[in-house]
This record gives C-alpha cells, structure tokens and sequence, in this order.
C-alpha cells in the first residue's frame, strides 16, 4: 500500500522510573559500591501498531498518563521507541508545546528566525515569510521586543504562526490546535481547516472529543499506554466516555478477574486490553452480561483456529 | 559514522552558523561594555597573571606578554567551548524535546562560538605586536594550522560531556574542575624546560600541551614542530573525536529520555 504515510509496527517505549534513578556521578559511584539496586522502569508505550494513510486525520484520546505525548514524541522522531518498528514518509512538523523552543532574550523576529529553521524551513523562505509571519501573529509593533516581554497568549501566537509555514506533509498536534484569545482562536481554526483540505496527514491528540466527532475520521483510544481501541471515531469516544473517563481504572477487579478466568480456560491466555475494555464497554452497555463471555469466546476466530 | 547522519549535519549548517552568532551576540547584547568584554576578559587575567609570574616568580621567558597571550588565548578557545558544550543540550531542553533536529548542531555551534571569541582575542594579540613594535616570525602565518587539531579535541570532548551531562548533571561541574587544573599542567604561564625531562614527557602526553607549544612557537620563537609531535597531536586528535563522535550518537537517544 502506497498510501501508507505512517506505519507503527510493536511500539514499546520504557522508561527507568525518576525516584530510583541517579542522576548525578556521585550518586552512582556510591550506588555501585554499595550495591547495585535493580532499577524500576514503566512501558509508557506497549504493543502499539496502527498506520495512518495520506490525508487522513487521526484522533488519539485517552486519560491523563495514557501515553498520548509519548506516542506522539515517537511518530517525530523525537523519542527512540524501545522496541518496535517506525516508518514515516514526507516531512513531519510537531505541534506539540508551541513556543517551547522560543529563546526569551530573542526578539520576536530573531526567534522566527531561529524556530523556522529548527523547524526545517529554509533560511531565505524564513527571511521573506517574516513580515507574513508577524501580520498573522498581528505582532507587527512587537517585531523588534524580546519574547520574554510577551504575554502567554502573544507567544502562542507568534509560535503558530511560525510552525505553520513549515509546509507539512504530516502535522502532529498535542492539544494545540488553536490558540491565543477567541478572534485568534477562530483564525487560527481556519488556517488549521486550510491546511487539512490540502491533503495534510494530522495526527490530533485533544480531550475535546466534540472535535474528535466533527474532525477526525479515524480514531485510537489510548489506555495505558495500550492501544484500547481504533476505529470510527463515534464508536471510540463512546467506549472512552462509558469505560475509561468516569473512572480510568476502570476495571473492577473482581469482574476483570472473571473474565481473566475464562480466558485462560478457553483461549489458554491472559486478556489482552482490546478484549478486555470490550467487554466492558458491552458490559456497561447493557449489551451483554458476565455470563456471556464464556461464549463470546469460544466463538472468536481464535478459538476456533486452535480447536479446529 | 552514518553518512545519512553526517549529510544532515551538513544540510543544517545555517541552523549551525545562526545557533552560534546569535549565542555570540546574546553574551554582549546586555552589557555595558558590550563587545568590549571579548578583549577585556583575556586582558584582566593577563594583567593579573603577568604581574605575578614575571615580578613575583621572576619568570625569564623573552617577550613574557606575548607568551602568556596566545597560550591563554588558545587554551580559552578550548576550556570555554568544552565548558559551554557541557550544559548546551540541557539548556535547550525544551526545543529537543519539541522539534526534531539532529542535536549534534548544539555542541557543534557551542565549540563555534568559542572559536569565534577566540577569533575577536585574536585582535587583542595583533594589538600587541602592533603596539610593542614586535616582530612577528614569518612562520606565524602558519597559526591556523594549530588550529585543525585544536578543534578536533575541544568538539571530540564536547559532544559526550553534552550528552554526559544531561544523563548525569553533576558532569559539568567535574568539567569545570579538571578544565581548572589542566591549565596548570599545559605549559601556558610557563615552558615546559622548567620540569626534568621525565616530568615533560609525562606533561607532553597532553595533545593541548602540544598545540600551545606549537602557537608559541609560531609567533615568538620562530620555530616549527617536529614531526612526531605533528603525528601524535593529529592522531590523537583524530581518535578523541572519533571516540567523542561515538559516544555521543550513542548517547544521544537514551538521553532524551532524561531530559
Ligand atoms: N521522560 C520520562 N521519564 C519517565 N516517565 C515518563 C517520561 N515521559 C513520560 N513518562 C510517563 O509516561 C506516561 C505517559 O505520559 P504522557 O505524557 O505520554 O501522557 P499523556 O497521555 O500525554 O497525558 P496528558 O493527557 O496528561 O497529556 C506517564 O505516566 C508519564 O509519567
Ligand atoms: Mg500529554
């Protein structure tokens, strides 16, 4: 398939937890005389494969800590991933803490200057941009103050206005897909809308799942850093609505060991995460009850290649 | 080493070039004094360093001014851009997490704008020979090749102390510390004939040892290295940047997850 612009393939990304990490020579040198403690890690990213065709928006949701910026931060490039496979064709601009790479000694017009090329842009296309770049910020009297000057809302803007004449081929957004106050929010939307008409790949990472609905055409649920679920985008915000959001651990451990039950008896494995908020979700639902996953399973594809 | 890599260090140059001139400018830009602080600086420790080896411990090196200048010049390019690089990508924490490049341009534009201050205490020097009527060897002109292998240490050291000190925070600090003591031991206020030779051969392991002896030579003495110090100052520089280079893409990702 040609049109396959982003491929995950088995994404782990681990983490050595903070508390037992040393961070300094010293503590290390001590550490090891004393004797070496087995250090903790955390996968922030387990078993994650999707791809992601040209033009295609993408919706990513889930709670707080479910991985969402981790999994972003991987599609860039910017964190190696553990384990697994990554392949992206065409030029990837992240939106992801917009002005985080703005230097506060810098003026508006030397942190342009600077962003731009971090982004990728080239330097003579920045130098004849910077006028467009400061009439969209509708910063033109600032062009010559230094950023740390600038209230929250003047440095988101100055920062969108930047990162959107990077020309993308993927655009990668964490939350971020309109900023400043509510005129500049609407044209910041706009310019948004513009660029996913022109054939724009976008990866969309939002708790607003009302954007989820009218934006996106495929959707992931993240949980746990495991992929919940991908599909329509009104089936996963849903699922995320009914299971994870009122209570993120959502499984109530006596039924989740239930079903962990069933499964090792009739699939002769632990439930994997799919399954798993499925049966909730359908369990939440009204849809099913306990009683029927007994059959459920013994229905499923694998039950019936391993039993013939 | 990834010629892919290398191809992307080199298509961003200009990120590189702007990185360094815009750090030079940042350093002077809320100054009084400004511009002037790049001559001020080697002139003050010059002074302060004159006075006491030349009065104080009767140092009889000819043209003793001079001597001190260029070896302090040359070691500030070295101390200064290996100091530097050791705190660039911790720094700029926020931008390598949310942009991707290849952040090897960090150090590389730190040991460049060490390299361009020294180009600016560089005029401090000419000052000097213009104002004491000194006569410059011919073989001067052959400074900039002491320049090749000076580069090649002060980057070889910089990109893992970069990366080093994200992982590990306290690394910059033991920089400094060593970066104190080897100015002592580099024949910068001294020449290496007032050790026994044991001693100097010992102190001549150094490659900055080397590359000082060499400037000295260059602009006062009128003398070329040998061609053994020429061989172990290139090779060695060669091997600590190929070692740096090495470590530090090995570095590079695991310590992003540490910034
Ligand atoms: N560098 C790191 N070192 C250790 N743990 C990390 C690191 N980065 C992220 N984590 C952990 O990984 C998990 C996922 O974090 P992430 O930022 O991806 O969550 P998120 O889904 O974006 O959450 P939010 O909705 O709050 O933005 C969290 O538990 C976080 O503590
Ligand atoms: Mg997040």
């Amino acid at each position: 398939m040609s049109d396959v612009v982003i491929e995950l393939k088995n994404i782990y990304k681990t983490f050595k937890l903070n508390y037992k990490e040393k961070t300094t020579v010293y503590e290390t040198l001590v550490t090891t005389v004393k004797k070496k403690s087995p250090s903790q890690t955390f996968n922030a990213l387990s078993n994650i494969s999707f791809s992601v065709k040209k033009g295609e928006m993408l919706g990513i949701i889930g709670h707080n800590g479910s991985g969402k910026s981790t999994l972003l931060k991987v599609i860039c490039h910017i964190l190696p991933p553990s384990q697994g496979s990554i392949k992206t064709k065409g030029k990837i601009i992240p939106f992801l803490q917009l002005g985080s790479g703005f230097n506060g000694d810098l003026t508006a017009i030397e942190n342009i200057k600077m962003y731009g090329m971090i982004l990728g842009i080239q330097k003579n296309k920045i130098a004849k941009k910077i006028p467009e770049i400061l009439e969209y910020a509708e910063l033109e009297s600032f062009k010559d103050t230094k950023v740390k000057h600038f209230s929250s809302g003047m440095f988101a803007r100055l920062a969108f206005a930047t990162a959107i004449q990077s020309e993308p081929d993927i655009l990668v957004i964490d939350e971020t897909l309109s900023v400043g106050d509510l005129a500049f929010q609407q044209k910041s939307f706009n310019t948004f809308l513009d660029i996913k008409k022109q054939n724009t790949t976008i990866i969309y990472v939002t708790h607003n799942l009302d954007d989820v609905l009218r934006l996106c055409d495929r959707a992931i649920l993240l949980y746990k850093g495991f992929v919940g679920d991908v599909g329509d985008p009104k089936l996963i915000v849903d699922k995320y609505k009914t299971v994870v959001e009122k209570s993120p651990d959502y499984i109530e451990e006596s039924l989740a060991k239930e079903i962990g039950v069933y499964y090792q008896k009739i699939l002769k494995r632990p439930p994997d995460v799919i399954g798993m908020l499925d049966h909730f979700y359908r369990i939440k639902k009204g849809e099913i009850s306990l009683n029927d996953i007994p059959s459920i399973l013994k229905n499923s594809e694998e039950y019936v290649s391993i039993h013939g | 080493m990834s010629w892919f890599y290398l191809k992307s260090v080199y298509d961003n140059r200009s990120l590189i070039w702007l990185l360094a001139v815009t750090d030079l400018r940042l350093r002077y830009r809320n100054s009084v004094l400004g511009f002037f602080w790049s001559i001020l600086e080697p002139l003050l420790m010059l002074t302060v360093l004159y006075v006491v080896f030349s009065f104080i411990l009767r140092s009889n090196i000819q043209n003793y001014p001079l001597f001190l200048l260029t070896g302090l010049i040359v070691w500030n390019a070295f101390s200064r851009g290996t100091v530097m690089s050791s705190n660039c990508i911790l720094a700029r924490g926020g931008i390598v997490l949310n942009a991707f490049f290849p952040r090897i341009v960090l150090p590389i534009s730190a040991v460049i704008t060490s390299f361009l201050m020294m180009f600016f205490e560089m005029l401090v020097y000419i000052a000097f020979v213009i104002i004491f009527h000194f006569q410059s060897p011919p073989v001067a002109i052959l400074v900039p090749f002491s320049l090749i292998p000076l580069f090649l240490l002060t980057l070889g050291i910089s990109l893992p102390l970069s990366t080093l000190n994200v992982i590990y925070r306290d690394i910059s600090y033991i920089w400094n510390v060593i970066v104190q003591a080897g100015f002592f031991l580099t024949p910068i206020i001294y020449t290496i004939d007032i050790f026994p030779k044991n001693i100097q051969s010992i102190i001549m392991l150094n490659p900055m040892a080397h590359v000082i002896n060499w400037v000295h030579d260059f602009t006062l003495f009128n003398k070329i290295p040998t061609f053994g110090s020429i061989i172990f100052t290139f090779g060695v520089s060669i091997i600590v940047f190929v070692i740096g280079y090495t470590v530090f893409r090995r570095l590079e990702d695991t310590m992003v997850d540490k910034l």
